[in-house]
């Protein structure tokens, strides 16, 4: 164990006193055991569909619904689309009725990787795709979210993908990491995600048992947020209030395109 | 936080007397009550899952040292740093120097509890440091000097009215008072405070010891933000807010904003582990777990070792008769409600804050809320025995106490002690109910009804029935014959209608 040089303080004598103190209080106790999982939920991942064989029919469909009511019924809207040029329509439609300039949006790899799994990285050169072109094409200026911090606190609308979403809660689940966005889905007061179809789970417990099959532990990302709907509070009054510190608004696209397979 | 000045008697009278405070926290906490019962009815098993839960809780606590251990290695390894810290001082000086030593001027704070324990801010301010409260609800009670009333809702004792005035005095021109200026208003100010602050101050939902990863969930997104643009973040962790697994934090997950909000999520569960990786754009630079105990280790291997099982929800707040009508700020310290009237004296000490456990009608409201099955009212009653057993009980209480265990004890005694009672009484009995009586009980007459002894005891009846008597009430009035047990009568205990007229 190392104290990585900060701060002056010998942290590790620190903890063992600390620990040693709550061992000689917890000497007594008659330890109880760990209970195991929680019996009443479903941590397996759907069963894989066989190489060649489409998924299950309707299973999808289940999910995709059953997100899109969750996400409606905590104040988020959900949009079917297939392709580039819906993307392109839903923003031309979104900032059409009002006075948006600007967008900013993530580099996660699933703009340049169709096959959107969590083993897509970023291309050497930034590739033009039909996502990217979308985005040129709206009529909205779009930068970048390593941009400067003003410029994206500034931009009316962020735009990410999401790298899960969970159907029971209608929550998106987005990761930090290469390319990823922590402020886009943050800063602007609307967020609009990208949520590839096949990528909505049924449970938070089966997102969780994923994260922690692809990213055992030292190589857990740093951030992994679960978002569900548009940010609220009911401090003043016990009134709720839509859009306090993060967005008022969500969007989230489901990309279902015909034929993509189950991927993971 | 210091002791508000007075006893819990003092601060709870003035605070009944207070109407627009005792509306106010009725109105939030009937809402968050109901949006709980909703929220619980819809799902199955859900008396199984606060069991299991229970249990993990127990499983954790019970191994606290192990899962620490497992915590520290894991944010290390993640390119953290952890601090121990045994008492508020030290987990003071430590956020200080780390603070100092990036030369921090302005700290955005998402809700701590904890901080609020070690008087953080005040500390900070000493050192020029300006701490900024960005919860909405704990913005509007910094700016009013004030303290948090509640664990959800922290403002919920201050009105509209209020949050208008000290909103216009920040921004120094008249505003509209409707909701949702109010809330532009402070996401517009607090905006700023994100974007030019040093450092991120947080509290900690849940630490998971398998990932090191620090668990915060908030419905704002000051949560987020606090960890996403300062370059530096510091945790602060009561050392019992940590969950051996994932799955584990996932059935916490299912329990926490279902009880305390009624919602089957909150909007943001943010999960940090670790300063941000190498090729990342945004997220702190340097990360920091403070793990504090201050106080909490007594609880540890004591009957009360259950109240570390708490995961902050404020149910037991919300149902509690007597947090409904005095608030938060009544039990004197940060933590109000049962769980505050049993923890509070249990960090802070006994002989001090005893007599918070006197705050609670043991009506067991709590305690059945409660998502991991904390017996609270009996630990309110394993607490009051406490105090009795450090002879802090007045000279009265355990002289009648005394008298009362004796007369109890053996039936002849108390048949004895009630016909004794019987002549006491007449002078002030009219209609089976004591109508006046001279002071000090007068004045506990004055918010109570007290059944007068009945004519003949329960006993008594039961003989003459067992003798054949022609009377005997069980042959011709059986409706009635709870006349004769005693003191039971229909609505003992609430404000009879007819009563209340013939007080001094």
């Amino acid at each position: 164990m190392s104290s990585h040089g900060v701060p002056s303080r010998k942290v590790p004598q620190d903890q063992e006193a600390f620990l040693a103190h709550l061992r000689s209080r917890l000497t007594s106790v008659e330890k109880a055991p760990h209970p195991g999982r929680w019996r009443g939920r479903d941590y397996d991942d759907p069963p894989a569909a066989p190489p060649g064989v489409e998924p299950a029919a309707g299973e999808t469909d289940r999910l995709i619904d059953r997100f899109s009511r969750e996400l409606s019924a905590v104040g988020g809207k959900a949009t079917l689309v297939s392709n580039p040029e819906d993307l392109k329509i839903f923003l031309q439609a979104l900032t059409g009725s009002r006075n948006v300039r600007t967008a900013v949006r993530d580099s996660h790899p699933w703009w340049f990787d169709p096959s959107c799994s969590l083993d897509a990285r970023l291309p050497e050169r930034h590739a033009r795709t039909g996502w990217l072109q979308a985005l040129e094409d709206c009529g909205l200026e779009v930068v970048a979210a390593d941009a400067s911090r003003d410029t994206v606190a500034a931009a009316d609308i962020g735009i990410t993908w999401a790298d899960w979403g969970i159907a029971e809660t209608g929550s998106l689940v987005l990761l930090s990491g290469e390319g990823r966005s922590r402020v886009a889905s943050l800063l602007p007061p609307v967020h609009v995600a990208l949520l590839p179809a096949h990528r909505i789970a049924a449970t938070r417990a089966q997102v969780f048992a994923r994260l922690r099959e692809h990213f055992p532990p030292p190589a857990w990302p740093a951030n992994a947020v679960l978002v569900t709907g548009p940010s609220r509070t009911a401090d003043i009054e016990n009134d709720l209030s839509i859009g306090v510190h993060g967005p008022a608004e969500v969007h989230v696209l489901i990309v279902s395109p015909p034929g993509v397979a189950e991927n993971d | 936080m210091t002791a508000s000045a007075g006893s819990m008697y003092e601060r709870a009278a003035a605070a009944v007397r207070d109407s627009r405070l005792g509306e106010a926290v009725r109105r939030t906490t009937d809402s968050l009550r109901t949006g709980r019962r909703r929220a619980v009815r819809n799902m199955d098993d859900f008396e199984a899952l606060r069991e299991h839960a229970r249990r993990i809780r127990a499983h954790t606590v019970d191994h606290l040292d192990y899962y620490l251990a497992q915590l520290a290695g894991r944010v290390r390894e993640a390119g953290g740093h952890v601090f121990f810290a045994r008492t508020a001082r030290d987990a003071i000086d430590y956020v200080l120097e780390v603070a100092q030593r990036h030369r921090v001027r302005t700290v955005v704070k998402s809700k701590s509890m904890i901080s609020e324990e070690l008087e953080l801010n005040a500390y900070l301010a000493k050192r020029g440091i300006r701490a900024v409260e960005t919860d909405l609800g704990e913005y509007i009670v910094q700016l009013g000097g004030d303290r948090p009333a509640h664990l959800i809702t922290p403002a919920l004792h201050k009105s509209r009215a209020e949050i208008v005035r000290l909103f216009e005095q920040e921004a120094g021109h008249p505003l509209s008072p409707d909701t949702q200026s109010l809330t532009a208003f402070a996401r517009a100010r607090l905006r700023q405070e994100f974007l030019r602050a040093d450092m991120g101050i947080t509290g900690c939902n849940f630490a998971v010891a398998e990932t090191g990863s620090i668990c915060l969930v908030t419905n704002e997104g000051n949560g987020r933000m606090v960890t996403s643009l300062p370059r530096v973040q510091v945790t602060l962790m009561g050392m019992e807010r940590i969950v051996p697994t994932l799955d584990d934090l996932d059935v916490m997950l299912e329990l926490l904003a279902r009880s305390a909000t009624g919602q089957k999520l909150t909007v943001y569960t943010n999960l940090i582990t670790g300063p941000r990786r190498p090729g990342e754009t945004d997220g702190p630079e340097e990360l920091h777990l403070v793990i504090v105990d201050n106080g909490r280790s007594h609880l540890l291997g004591s009957e009360f070792q259950e109240a570390l099982h708490c995961i902050r929800c404020g149910a037991c707040q919300n149902v509690c008769p007597v947090y409904r009508h005095i608030g938060g700020h009544a039990y004197g310290w940060v933590y109000g409600g049962p769980i505050g009237a049993v923890i509070t004296p249990l960090l802070r000490g006994v002989p001090e804050w005893g007599q918070l456990a006197e705050a609670s009608s043991l009506c067991a409201a709590c305690t059945e809320v409660c998502p991991v099955k904390i017996p609270l009212h009996d630990m309110l009653i394993g607490l009051r025995h406490r105090v009795r057993e450090q002879g802090r009980a007045p000279l009265l209480y355990r002289a009648l106490f005394r008298l009362w265990a004796n007369a109890v004890a053996d039936s002849r005694r108390f048949g004895l002690a009630l016909r004794l009672w019987r002549i006491l009484q007449r002078p002030f009995v009219r209609d089976n109910y004591w109508r006046w009586a001279p002071p000090p009980l007068s004045r506990w007459l004055a918010e109570r009804d007290l059944p007068a002894v009945a004519p003949r005891s329960f006993r008594e009846w039961w003989q003459t029935r067992e003798a054949g008597s022609p009377d005997s009430p069980s042959s011709n009035r059986p409706v009635r014959s709870s006349h004769a047990t005693g003191t039971q009568h229909p609505g003992a205990g609430c404000k009879s209608p007819h009563g209340g007229e013939m007080h001094e």
